[in-house]
């Protein structure tokens, strides 16, 4: 009976200590966005108030319509929506095509062509930096949407996703389609793509991210004001002497939110994906 | 409309092509991208390494002059050993940190998958909006981390403009940045252990701590060295908050690799020492994974 109540006491304890520490960890990451969204609702005066407001005492969206209104905002907005559309779209047409290939493909080379695209996983993106951008600029595309979009199509991290996903297809299934006369692309389009629809969610939310998050790349080729993305836009609106805080939290505001919003909904995909990836990777 | 005239071309194709060479074409949208930007770049890069020139025009061929100038060169010598520092204070702590959480989160607590979602938005933000909330909140003078570490009567820090704390402020900004995504990963793989091996395990009299060691730890390896490598990958490739943050200062404190990369094509004009830079890059990150991969063979077999 007492050796009853204390493996309870027990219990209850750790568990007492584990949402303590995650309160604490929650509160860590959680207490710099706090700070963000309720210093663009803030007035210059109150922005470094002391003792610091949490909250702020007189809201304001004077930041917000500032931001919109005053800069190129829209414009970054706009650009970084097209950019990273064209890329999710492209990549997982690109990134399912080959998974197919390479998951229910017999072809020759089929072995040594994998490796290679494994193996240059590891080249991180300043090793090949350099000749992208001179390739980019011989092809006139600095300051393009297409210059942004084109390199970063060849990321082959996606290709193994899919194929992962794909190998899981039952072969016979395919075969059935053949023999009803169905071709290659075909069994692609209409066989492939809707059974493996929640590994290509997750394949979608993992490059919307990341591109969305962007920026050394945007960096290099990208000079002109109404050509950056919202990556680059913060650092240009943050003066060398003085920074007005409440204009820059209300541009991050307005740029974490789509990401989140997005990420809450496709949560789930996402997870499967990392499990994915991070499990038979 | 773009779906059925690809269908269409497809189609067309196949009727010259028969259906083992049809999965060339398949792959060609990746490859195309690949050979242009990935593998071309790479030799490029690599013929760089012998050449000299800034990035509007090359000069000539100068053997290996580029690796013994970058040997001799003292921002190369800093770059390299901030970035190893880097790596040592970053991957250890956040492994760590990241593995007590999930273990933490895999005992099925409230609010655990949105605690997960939550410590992983910083993942999901571009670096400029991180910069912009750090360096408010470690404002120099009436910031709030300086006002939190005064209500414990710590004096106020300079931070990312003291030369001894900048590195390691990074350091936390960059798991404050990360943990989520490692949090994900393990707890992914814990949840993957069948309930019932602990059962059987508790039957047998083990405790909590006996549960860890001998049945939760062993079972996660794989991934455990999934993490080590690709968190020391990662790593090595330190860059975006250095760049929006500290610029390499101060007095090239946070000078990472990347950053020396960096600099030396697009303000230093120097691409041969750039991209000389870039492969000692790759020889490191490349060595260190072979090592890894080596020690943890050798610990199965054994």
């Amino acid at each position: 009976m007492v050796k009853r109540t204390t493996a309870k006491m027990k219990l209850f304890l750790s568990r007492i200590i584990s949402y303590l520490i995650i309160v604490i960890a929650v509160i860590c990451i959680g207490m710099p966005f706090s700070t963000v969204i309720s210093t663009s609702f803030k007035a210059t005066t109150s922005v470094f108030a002391y003792p610091p407001e949490w909250i702020p005492k007189n809201p304001t969206i004077a930041n917000y319509i500032v931001i919109i209104t005053e800069y190129l905002f829209p414009r970054w907005f706009l650009n970084t929506v097209i950019v990273v559309l064209v890329v999710v779209i492209a990549k997982v047409f690109i990134d399912s095509l080959a998974g197919f290939a390479f998951a229910k493909g017999q072809f020759k080379g089929k072995e040594t062509i994998f490796n290679i695209l494994l193996l240059t996983m590891m080249i991180p993106f300043a090793v090949t930096m350099i000749p992208t951008f001179f390739i980019i600029r011989e092809f006139r595309l600095v300051n393009t949407y297409g210059g942004i979009i084109l390199p970063m199509l060849a990321k082959p991290i996606g290709i193994f996703m899919m194929r992962q996903y794909i190998v899981n297809v039952p072969s016979e299934l395919l075969d059935a389609a053949r023999v009803d006369g169905c071709s290659e692309f075909g069994i692609y389009t209409r066989i492939v793509l809707p059974i493996t629809s929640p590994g290509l969610l997750a394949l979608a939310t993992f490059i919307f991210v990341d591109e969305w998050c962007n920026f050394l790349w945007p960096l290099i080729v990208i000079q002109s004001e109404k050509m950056k993305v919202l990556s680059l836009a913060i650092p240009s609106m943050q003066g060398t002497w003085m920074t007005n805080w409440g204009q820059v939290s209300a541009a991050a505001v307005l740029t974490i939110v789509p990401v989140v919003v997005l990420f809450a909904i496709m949560h789930k995909y996402f997870v499967a994906g990392i499990r994915m990836g991070a499990l038979k990777g | 409309m773009l779906g059925r005239s690809l269908t269409r071309t497809f189609n067309l194709l196949s009727v010259f092509v028969n259906r083992k060479t049809i999965y060339y074409l398949f792959l060609l949208p990746a490859i195309i991208p690949f050979v242009t930007f990935v593998l071309i770049p790479f030799l490029y890069t690599f013929s760089l390494t012998f050449r000299t020139g800034d990035l509007l025009k090359l000069g000539q061929f100068v053997g290996l002059n580029n690796y013994i100038r970058i040997i001799h060169d003292d921002t190369f010598r800093k770059a390299v050993v901030n970035t190893v520092q880097f790596v040592i204070l970053i991957v250890p702590a956040e492994l760590l940190l990241s593995l007590l959480l999930s273990l933490i989160l895999s005992q099925r607590l409230r609010f655990g998958g949105t605690t997960q979602a939550i410590l992983f938005i910083p993942w999901i933000i571009p670096i400029t909006i991180i910069a912009v909330i750090w360096r408010f909140l470690l404002y120099p003078q009436q910031g709030i981390i300086n006002y939190l570490i005064g209500l414990v009567g710590i004096p106020p820090q300079t931070w990312l403009a003291s030369e001894s704390l900048a590195l390691p402020t990074l350091v936390v900004i960059e798991m404050w940045r990360g943990i989520g995504f490692f949090v994900m990963v393990w707890y992914a793989a814990i949840i993957e252990i069948p309930r019932d091996i602990y059962e059987y395990a508790i039957l047998e009299g083990a405790n909590t701590f006996q549960k860890l060691v001998r049945i939760t730890l062993p079972l996660i390896r794989p991934t455990f060295i999934f993490l080590v490598i690709i968190s020391i990958i990662w790593a090595f490739q330190l860059f975006d908050s250095v760049f929006v943050l500290t610029h390499g200062g101060p007095n090239k404190a946070t000078f990472s690799a990347v950053y020396y990369i960096y600099r030396y094509t697009f303000h230093v004009g120097d691409v041969g020492l750039a991209s000389t830079m870039s492969f000692a890059l790759l020889g490191m990150v490349l060595l260190l994974t072979l090592i890894i991969r080596r020690l943890t063979k050798e610990q199965l077999q054994s």
